[in-house]
């Protein structure tokens, strides 16, 4: 499923340096230097407010950064007309035009795009079958599911076979069925088209499952950048070790803490959990137990697993969360 | 109780955080109640009289009219009609001064034709026709009785008109009254210019519908393009190629055409219930046409302004009570003249395409102007189109709506 952003990885049609946005007092974003190749998915991570969309409309040219440049095809001013033509922008809301059917918007989007009726028609009609829309051809988008609706949202943003398509929460409120679609869709214009897609995303599993290369952002800046493998990596640990003290006082849990700190490995909590960072797999789980027995405190839960891009995340803005309260 | 004490609590403080909407419903009406009184509170109207001398005009034609008497004794000569003239609009200068609130401009006109074509463009509120010598005092005797003919030509179905008439009537009733220190002996004829005396209250009613058909189109301009804005469907195409002026040109283009659709429709149900006009059709669907353009223009500097579809509808609505109540087309219109094109004051109010669109509809439909006699409010309502368009365009543009994505705040 995944893209292996080795279509043509060294070309770049879209890449931002050192821009900055800011509005009234507060910086949405400050200095990101990011590219986008050919052939890779990128999935755009970070918390509510972390200026992912603010990024996403600088990338399509609907906002003007305050500093630094954005490039497409290494063209630092490519006009409203290039951008739109290589860029394809499917936002967060579903954006259809409810009176028209799926196959009139589709032909009207194609003709934006100065194509001929037929060649519109054509395009409409690949694409209506390739979301599987097909029984829906005719139909007011008024009409359709939800799920329905956001595909046809995105399938409106490809109409003119973008060089870089960007996707701000393609999968949110959809059903299994349509998720399973739009990451085939998707994989395939990576693979078989060589498009480079930036997905903004705050589904670490879709992210992980999907994309090539993550970026994570917070209070406007770019905090990391790479494979989902590579953070995982530079996290520092392959493997997690959740432990949980149900019914426990919170003295006998700091006296857990304190006794694992023997073991030499990383530790962070929360309220419920204990997590224990290692890097071979099972290698904590009996000095934990046998820690926990001469101490005399009960584990109601231990599960050992590997580390997701979740817990990277997680672990990179809580971080960012300390650094700001301190 | 408590349920619906939350409910009208939940009302009022929405209501009081849409500051904007709030101050709108509330103060539209005041400020136009302070608008009309800043501008009407001394004013005063200025009625345009136009004089035929129709007894200098025909030299030896002119013939009194006589009631069993030698008309050749009770004859005077045109001069010492036209000094009767100058003392009857004497006279009635000294009523408009006692009375207030208006004055009267007298114009010389050398012949009825003239006189009907200046009614026709609406140069004159009334044509007053001296069609024989006026009586002289010396002529009058008891038994001798002269009667004086005085037409009164114009759209009788004017206000303008009806308060014009009934104050020259007084006035040279009283002139003649006091020169022959004997009960007035002159007979008033008012000549209904065009259909405008056939006119039924149904036929009076359909050029200010017509207005109305044409002021709506500022809503429905206005609302559709906040409608896509709000729909993010206009970002969605400004995504794209097209250009800004394309997408407001291809949605105006529709308004517009939606406008021509339903002046037609309306001249074709008033036709077929027997709607008369004394002028060309076409011509008052020409007018139409072009008013339909200007209103909108109107509604794209509305949509330009308003944020959400109710903005657009409050600020439309506001629009149409300047377009009504300043217009002349329901209430006097107040008089402010800012300089002269040719013989025509252009006035603050000229600016409402109303204005142009309720006199030339009035001129062809009910006194049978041609599209040449309303070659004024052709221009005007034109250049009125023009601007309104490309105006609401440019600040639809800079307003940056068409790249607007209220779906997502800053974020």
């Amino acid at each position: 499923m995944k893209s292996n952003g080795t279509h043509t990885a060294d070309v770049t049609p879209l890449r931002v340096d050192q821009i900055t946005k800011t509005f009234g007092e507060l910086k949405a974003v400050q200095s990101v230097t990011i590219g986008f190749h050919t052939g890779e998915l990128m999935a755009l991570l970070g918390p509510n407010g972390a200026g992912k969309t603010t990024l996403i409309r600088m990338l399509t040219g609907i906002l003007k950064p305050d500093s630094g440049a954005v490039f497409l095809n290494e063209n630092q001013h490519p006009g409203r007309d290039r951008i739109s033509r290589s860029i394809g922008y499917c936002p967060q809301r579903i954006i259809v035009w409810k009176d028209l059917t799926c196959l009139e918007q589709l032909i009207l989007m194609g003709k934006m795009y100065n194509l001929s009726r037929g060649s519109a028609v054509s395009r409409a009609s690949e694409l209506i079958e390739l979301f599987n829309l097909t029984s829906k051809t005719n139909v007011l988008a008024k009409t359709l599911s939800g799920g329905m609706q956001r595909r046809l949202s995105v399938a409106l943003a490809m109409v003119h076979r973008p060089a870089v398509l960007v996707l701000d929460e393609p999968e949110a409120g959809l059903d299994p069925q349509s998720r399973v679609l739009i990451r085939n869709v998707l994989h395939h214009l990576c693979t078989e088209e060589g498009t480079a897609v930036v997905l903004s995303t705050h589904d670490m599993a879709e992210a992980e499952l999907l994309s090539s290369r993550v970026a994570v952002m917070h209070r406007g800046q770019l905090l990391a950048d790479g494979s989902p493998a590579q953070l995982i990596q530079r996290a520092g640990s392959t493997y997690l070790v959740e432990l949980r003290l149900e019914g426990s006082a919170k003295v006998d849990r700091e006296r857990l803490i304190s006794a694992l700190g023997r073991l030499g490995a990383r530790i962070d909590s929360n309220e419920r959990t204990i997590f224990l960072h290692s890097d071979a797999q099972g290698a904590l789980v009996r000095p934990i137990r046998t820690i926990a027995a001469s101490e005399r405190i009960v584990i109601s839960e231990l599960r050992h697993r590997k580390r997701t891009l979740e817990d990277v995340f997680l672990s990179l803005t809580s971080t960012q969360m300390e650094r700001g309260a301190a | 109780m408590n349920r619906f004490g939350a409910i009208i609590g939940m009302a009022v403080k929405q209501k009081l955080r849409d500051r904007v909407a709030l101050l709108l419903s509330l103060f539209t009406a005041p400020l136009f109640v302070l608008f009309y009184w800043v501008l009407f509170h001394d004013s005063s109207k200025n009625y345009q009289v136009y004089v035929l001398d129709d007894c200098a005009a025909n030299g030896s034609h002119c013939a009194p009219d006589t009631e069993g008497t030698n008309a050749d004794s009770n004859s005077v000569k045109s001069s010492s009609n036209s000094a009767h003239i100058q003392n009857i609009q004497a006279s009635l200068r000294q009523i408009s001064s006692k009375q207030g609130g208006f004055t009267f401009e007298f114009t010389p006109v050398q012949s009825r034709r003239a006189a009907l074509a200046d009614l026709r463009r609406g140069a004159a509120d009334v044509v007053v026709v001296f069609p024989m010598p006026l009586p002289a005092p010396e002529g009058r005797q008891p038994g001798n009785r002269t009667a004086a003919t005085v037409e009164l030509l114009g759209d009788v179905s004017s206000s303008q008109y009806q308060f014009c008439a009934a104050i020259i009537e007084k006035g040279i009733s009283e002139y003649t009254a006091r020169i022959h220190h004997m009960p007035p002996h002159v007979f008033f004829h008012r000549v209904a210019l065009g259909v405008s005396a056939k006119k039924t209250p149904f036929e009076a009613y359909v050029p200010g519908l017509l207005v109305f058909a044409v002021i709506m189109l500022i809503f429905s301009s206005a609302m559709s393009v906040v409608k896509e804005i709000e729909a993010g469907t206009f970002a969605r195409m400004h995504m794209t190629p097209v250009g800004t002026f394309e997408m407001v040109g291809g949605l105006s283009v529709v308004q517009l055409a939606v406008g021509i659709i339903s002046v037609v429709l309306t001249f074709w149900v008033a036709s077929l219930l027997h709607f008369q006009s004394e002028g060309a059709i076409v011509s008052a669907m020409i007018i139409a046409t072009i008013a339909c353009a200007a209103s909108v223009g109107i509604g794209m500097v509305v949509a330009a302004v308003a944020k959400t579809q109710s903005r657009a509808f409050l600020l439309s609505s506001i629009v149409m009570f300047l377009l009504v109540l300043f217009s002349g087309i329901i209430f006097p219109r107040p008089e402010l003249t800012m300089f002269h094109v040719g013989d025509h004051a252009v006035d603050l109010f000229d600016v409402l395409p109303t204005t142009h669109l309720g006199s030339a509809l009035n001129k062809i439909l009910a006194l049978g102007a041609t599209l040449s006699d309303v070659l004024f409010e052709t221009a005007v309502l034109s250049v009125i189109a023009f601007f309104n368009f490309i105006f609401g365009c440019l600040l639809f543009v800079r307003s940056g709506k068409p790249a607007s994505t209220p779906w997502e705040g800053i974020l």
